[in-house]
């Protein structure tokens, strides 16, 4: 084990004294100007400046930093408290599990894109277009998704075809993209580099085609697809150019075969296949809630209540004129029966509709009821419009539709006015919100909180660094407009060049492993994951490694000491503690991602505390034990103090709402064992107040 | 079957012929009805200065009900919500602790329902129109739920609270018509006649209004609050109205007696103060 | 106009305590429950929302005293729409119940609240009802449940009541 010492411009100067068998002890003039060769097994202190700065100047994983500027130099405490650091440091290692690096090799540089949305299309192109593979997988017989089933876009009211298809020509004119039509993922085994995933084709019944359209002619089956009427067997201007037949509404009775210019078969089969692929790219999109659950509001009960969808579809095919219009917004939207969140796009939808309707109708009575109108950014200048364009909004949420005297009435509060209304319209139009895709979510493993991916929700941390092959586009991510789609799709597509990059990911991140002899497979610890990279595979608790942020909640839940943290295993910390804490002190175990970064502050802004305050530095509040507690207080500790940050800002979303609920069973305990059960506290600290780190320490102190 | 019946506080003093309809409908159908000696007021008359003391009384009226081993079965909306409402609190522990220290005991785990509910789940559709000897095809009546029988859906899950349909099933059942109406789920107005009279008949007049609308031959009604608002209380609301409604109002059991072809006094017609008598020549009965 | 000065910031977390008034701080104002009411539909005086609103605000006293509080015909229309998922109902009854506690009882309750003390019920039983139903073949009914009274005396509510 080596341990390299800073002098910190000659303010440390360590006097010769034996660290232990096997350790030695170097000490340089600005440590962090020099490289140093260091094995990937090897141990190494790493003692200078504040570890928020080393950890990215020296990047080994299994290496302790000691904070010799923040906490010894600036705050003008004696130089015996750094051999103290360096010591209980030296401690620590010789009990720590090494990290190991991690090596996942990209076999395959070749994308999977699910989705030929726009978000879907997007990807491609831009992936072919740095001569990637890509093979797209699309659940309908065309590509295009939404936008495809849109007349418009808004803001302003722009042909979805100004968007839409050159997008699709630009992807084609690369000829590194295969598309699947009518396909759909069945199921996906492997890790980032070296993916298999099984596809499953569904017959599309026309197999040579010319166009004519004969067949649609004399299909005898119409079918109301959202708003517009179509055949059983039909075509949409996306792409492939050949119709398909929706076997769904066929009846089978054979008149297109009869007719057909090309080759139709009724009886096609579907087909399996392999596909194997370094990375994959979710971009399923926008599925619209089924808004028929909000039963007040009598869709699919009462004629002339639609979808925001069918509304537009069917004014613009000329199969709606309508006269009095009233558009219920938040239809199941942040409402706790049916979609918690809101979708973010459905106000600037509606207001699409709106302004879509106004225009073909100039004698139009339209209605807006919105219990809040959220329009951001530029939409503000929409919502504008529609006012000056003598659309009433009503503020409230309305209670039901019902029919009266052949026309429906729409029954709200109107809370500008405190006034209960009825509004009697022929149209009500239902803006709800999207669902997410689940069920493709599911099939990837990829990890759900309030229903949308994780990564999205943490996307400040940067996913990008995770050795993960799994990457999500467009509206699959969260309900988004098209614009944001297109940003987000060509995040992904970056994403996917910078992996293929490479021919190998090295990981040396710290990561949860698991001794088998130790464990009794009692699944604490997949619980207790907040990323739920833990399962069972073959009755073994399984850790993927890619998934797997390094918290260490996991390894403080075991109840057998099984599942330990690399860099960071309980019985390490045990040590580093005992080493450390003497009669008196007190011991702060603070989070790195907040409560630790107080004590630099402290130190930059000469906030003082005492020096018998012996901080350690822990991945996260959730990662105490008990026992570290006792550790301390039977080596005289005063007190503990554990900071974490506060409250749904947690690094490793869960962690310090797991250190609280260990808070009330850590005092049962002390008290059981005839410690003072109040020597313990947990704070909240964020990363700048070091204020209120000193007043709770010294507080303690007295 | 056989069930415990609650009786609360309104239907055996003021609604015999309820109370004697459900049991003799009931008989037809084979099902057996155990008192529950001792049972009070479900307590829902407390609920609104303490909801927990409305709670225990309720759960008192549960635990009798448990001794015997039988399922509840209750002739009024109010008491079912009350009693169902005890029956989730039950599994708090706080207020299961609560009870115990007042000496309730709950041996067995039995379930709460209304009669009309009972008939739709345990009996069933076809069971009842099987037993239907005197079709009702002449009379187009209202059938009114009230407020607690399907809501709150949380205390329940049962048929639905935004658009109902079991009880019209059981109304068509007899072969009547089950008019089709606005405003089906509108209150009574029962609760507010102790608060504001006048506000409680103006209530009650709009589905008595409805009925007239709609020429109704009766409001079958399937709770006694209801009923004081709607037969009861019908004269003030025609004088604050200034309107004729005559419209009887009757409980399902008699609806579902007379087609059944009970005698008129195991119904107990002669009770209802809106005398049905032209809805019973309609059907060929007498009053 | 409401002046804040006179707010109770405690009155929201006091109403919270109450059995059913425990998600009040959900409500976001969207007025479902007022356009669902049957109350407030033929009775304005009467406004579920604002009710909830004032008591957000703190403001007790207009809360409490309001004899329109009591005009809530617990229907549970409003529960069932809600999108925050609060049983409106259950809420207007937890405040109603915080009422009664600050000595608000409507004096229809206190009637109420006197027979369920001597009788066990809402209604008298005299002999002639008993006689009635027994020629009617109605079995007989108890004419008082005293065990009513012990649950009184438990939760204490007498006192409350008759402040």
């Amino acid at each position: 084990m080596r341990v390299l010492v800073c002098t910190c411009k000659g303010k440390i100067q360590l006097p010769k004294k034996d660290l232990g068998p096997n350790v030695i002890l170097e000490q340089h003039d600005d440590l962090c100007k020099k490289k140093f060769q260091i094995k990937p097994d090897e141990k190494v202190v790493i003692a200078g400046c504040s570890p928020t700065v080393m950890e990215g100047l020296f990047p080994h994983a299994t290496a302790e930093y000691v904070n010799l500027h923040e906490h010894v130099v600036l705050p003008g405490h004696g130089i015996e408290k750094a051999w103290d650091l360096i010591t209980a440091a030296v401690a620590k290692l010789e009990h720590v599990t090494p990290v190991t690096t991690r090596v996942f090799p990209i076999k395959h540089k070749e994308v999977i894109v699910i989705g030929g949305g726009i978000a879907g299309i997007e990807v491609t192109s831009q992936l072919a277009r740095n001569g990637i593979t890509v093979t797209m997988i699309e659940q309908k017989p065309f590509l295009g998704g939404t936008v495809a089933q849109l007349d418009r876009l808004y803001p302003e009211g722009t042909p979805y075809g100004h968007t839409l298809m050159p997008q699709i020509g630009n992807m084609l004119q690369n000829d590194t993209s295969r598309i699947y039509t009518n396909a759909e993922v069945t199921g996906v085994t492997g890790t980032v580099g070296n993916y298999t995933v099984s596809l499953h084709t569904h017959p599309r019944g026309v197999i040579e085609c010319t166009n004519c359209g004969k067949c649609a002619d004399v299909c005898p089956v119409e079918v109301d697809d959202a708003g517009k009427m179509r055949k059983a067997i039909y075509y949409e201007p996306t792409y492939p150019d050949i119709y398909a037949i929706d076997f769904d509404t066929c009846t089978r009775c054979g008149e297109c075969v009869k007719v057909c210019e090309g080759k139709i078969s009724l009886d096609e089969k579907g087909i399996d296949k392999e596909i194997q692929a370094g990375a994959i790219v979710v971009a399923t999109g926008l599925a619209w809630y089924d808004v028929a659950r909000v039963e007040e509001y009598g869709y699919k009960r009462l004629d002339g209540v639609m979808t925001t969808l069918e509304f537009e579809r069917a004014v613009t095919s000329g199969r709606l004129n309508p006269k009095k219009i009233v558009f219920i917004y938040c239809a199941g939207s942040r409402d706790s029966k049916h979609l918690l969140y809101c979708s973010k796009i459905c106000c600037f939808l509606g207001l699409k509709e709106a302004k879509l309707v106004v225009d073909r109708f100039p004698d139009v009575q339209v209605y807006i009821a919105a219990m809040d109108m959220r329009s951001s950014g530029t939409f503000e200048y929409l919502y504008n419009t529609l006012r000056e364009r003598g659309v009433s909004f009503i503020k409230g949420k309305p209670s039901e539709v019902f029919q009266r005297n052949g026309n429906l009435v729409v029954r709200t509060e109107d809370l500008y006015t405190n006034e209960l209304l009825e509004i009697e319209a022929d149209t009500v139009v239902l803006s709800s919100g999207f669902t997410p895709d689940t069920q493709t979510f599911n099939k990837l493993g990829v990890r759900l909180e309030h229903d949308f991916p994780i990564l999205f929700e943490n996307a400040s941390l940067g996913n990008m660094e995770l050795p993960r092959g799994i990457f999500t586009a467009g509206a699959a991510t969260f309900p988004a407009g098209v614009r944001d789609a297109l940003i987000d799709a060509r995040k992904a597509a970056f994403s996917v060049v910078n992996l293929f990059h490479q021919d190998k990911i090295e990981m040396q991140q710290p990561n949860a492993v698991v001794n088998e002899d130790l464990c009794s497979v009692c699944r604490m610890c997949i619980g207790t994951c907040p990323y739920g990279a833990i399962s069972i595979v073959e009755d073994k608790i399984h850790v993927d490694e890619t998934l797997c942020m390094g918290c260490g909640i996991c390894a403080i839940t075991c109840p057998s000491y099984a599942s330990q943290l690399e860099g960071f295993n309980p019985a390490a910390l045990s040590s580093h503690i005992r080493a450390l804490v003497r009669q008196g002190d007190i011991l702060a175990l603070l989070c790195k991602w907040s409560a630790y970064n107080a004590t630099d502050r402290a130190a930059y802004d000469r906030v003082a505390y005492p020096q018998n305050v012996r901080i350690i530095r822990v991945p996260c509040s959730g990662a105490v034990d008990i026992s570290h507690v006792m550790d301390a207080l039977q080596n005289g500790a005063k007190g503990v103090l554990i900071g974490g940050c506060y409250p749904n800002a947690c690094h490793y979303a869960r962690g310090n709402f797991r250190a609280k609920a260990r808070e009330q069973i850590l005092r049962i305990n002390l008290d059981l064992l005839g410690f003072n059960k109040n020597s313990v506290r947990l704070e909240w600290i964020g990363k700048d107040e070091a204020r209120k780190f000193a007043s709770i320490v010294k507080e303690m102190n007295k | 079957m056989k069930y415990a019946l609650f009786l609360g506080c309104t239907v055996p003093v003021r609604a015999q012929h309820y109370e004697l309809s459900a049991r003799n409908t009931a008989h037809a159908l084979g099902i057996e009805f155990e008192e529950m000696s001792g049972a009070s007021c479900c307590g829902f008359p407390m609920k609104a200065v303490d909801a927990e003391t409305s709670l225990l009384i309720a759960a008192r009226n549960i635990s009798i009900a448990s001794a015997l081993n039988l399922n509840i079965i209750t002739l009024c909306n109010s008491c079912t919500a009350m009693l169902s409402d005890a029956q989730l609190e039950l599994q708090n522990n706080s207020f299961y602790r609560k009870c115990k220290e007042l000496g309730f005991a709950f041996p067995h785990d039995v379930t709460v329902k209304h009669y009309v509910r009972m008939l739709y789940e345990d009996i069933g559709i076809a069971k009842i129109k099987a037993a239907v000897k005197k079709p009702l095809s002449a009379l187009n009546v209202i059938a009114h739920y009230g407020c607690h029988y399907m809501r709150p859906s949380y205390l329940y899950g049962f048929d639905d609270p935004e658009v109902p349909h079991t009880f019209d099933e059981l109304v068509t059942a007899t072969g009547a018509t089950s008019v089709k109406y606005p405003d089906k789920k509108m209150c009574c107005g029962g609760s507010v006649l102790g608060v504001d009279e006048a506000l409680a008949v103006t209530m009650a007049n709009h589905k008595l209004q409805i009925a007239k609308t709609e020429a109704a031959d009766a409001l079958i009604s399937i709770c006694p609050f209801c009923t004081v608002m709607y037969e009861d209380n019908q004269r003030k609301a025609e004088e604050k109205f200034e309107t004729q409604y005559n419209l009887p109002v009757l409980y399902y059991p008699q609806l579902l007696g007379l087609s059944f072809g009970l005698d008129k006094n195991a119904v107990g017609f002669r009770f209802n103060r809106v005398r049905p008598t032209a809805l019973l020549a309609k059907v060929g009965g007498e009053s | 106009m409401i002046d804040l000065k006179n707010a109770d910031v405690n009155f929201k977390w006091e109403i919270i305590k109450h059995e059913g008034g425990e998600q009040l701080l959900k409500c976001f104002g969207c007025s479902d429950c007022a356009a669902s009411c049957p109350v407030r539909y033929f009775d304005e005086r009467y406004n579920p929302r604002k009710i909830i609103r004032l008591t957000l605000l703190g403001l007790k006293e207009q809360v409490l005293s309001s004899p329109f509080l009591w005009f809530c015909a617990h229907c549970h229309a409003c529960t069932e729409r809600c999108p925050q998922g609060i049983p409106v109902a259950e809420l207007i009854n937890a405040i109603k119940n915080y009422a009664v506690e600050n000595g608000f009882c409507p004096e229809g309750y206190k009637v109420q609240f006197d027979l369920l003390k001597k009788l066990g019920r809402l209604y008298e039983v005299e002999d002639f009802d008993l006689k009635k139903r027994q020629k009617l073949g109605l079995p007989p009914i108890d004419k008082t449940i005293p065990e009513v009274v012990k649950i009184l005396e438990y939760t204490g509510i007498e006192k409350v009541v008759k402040r």
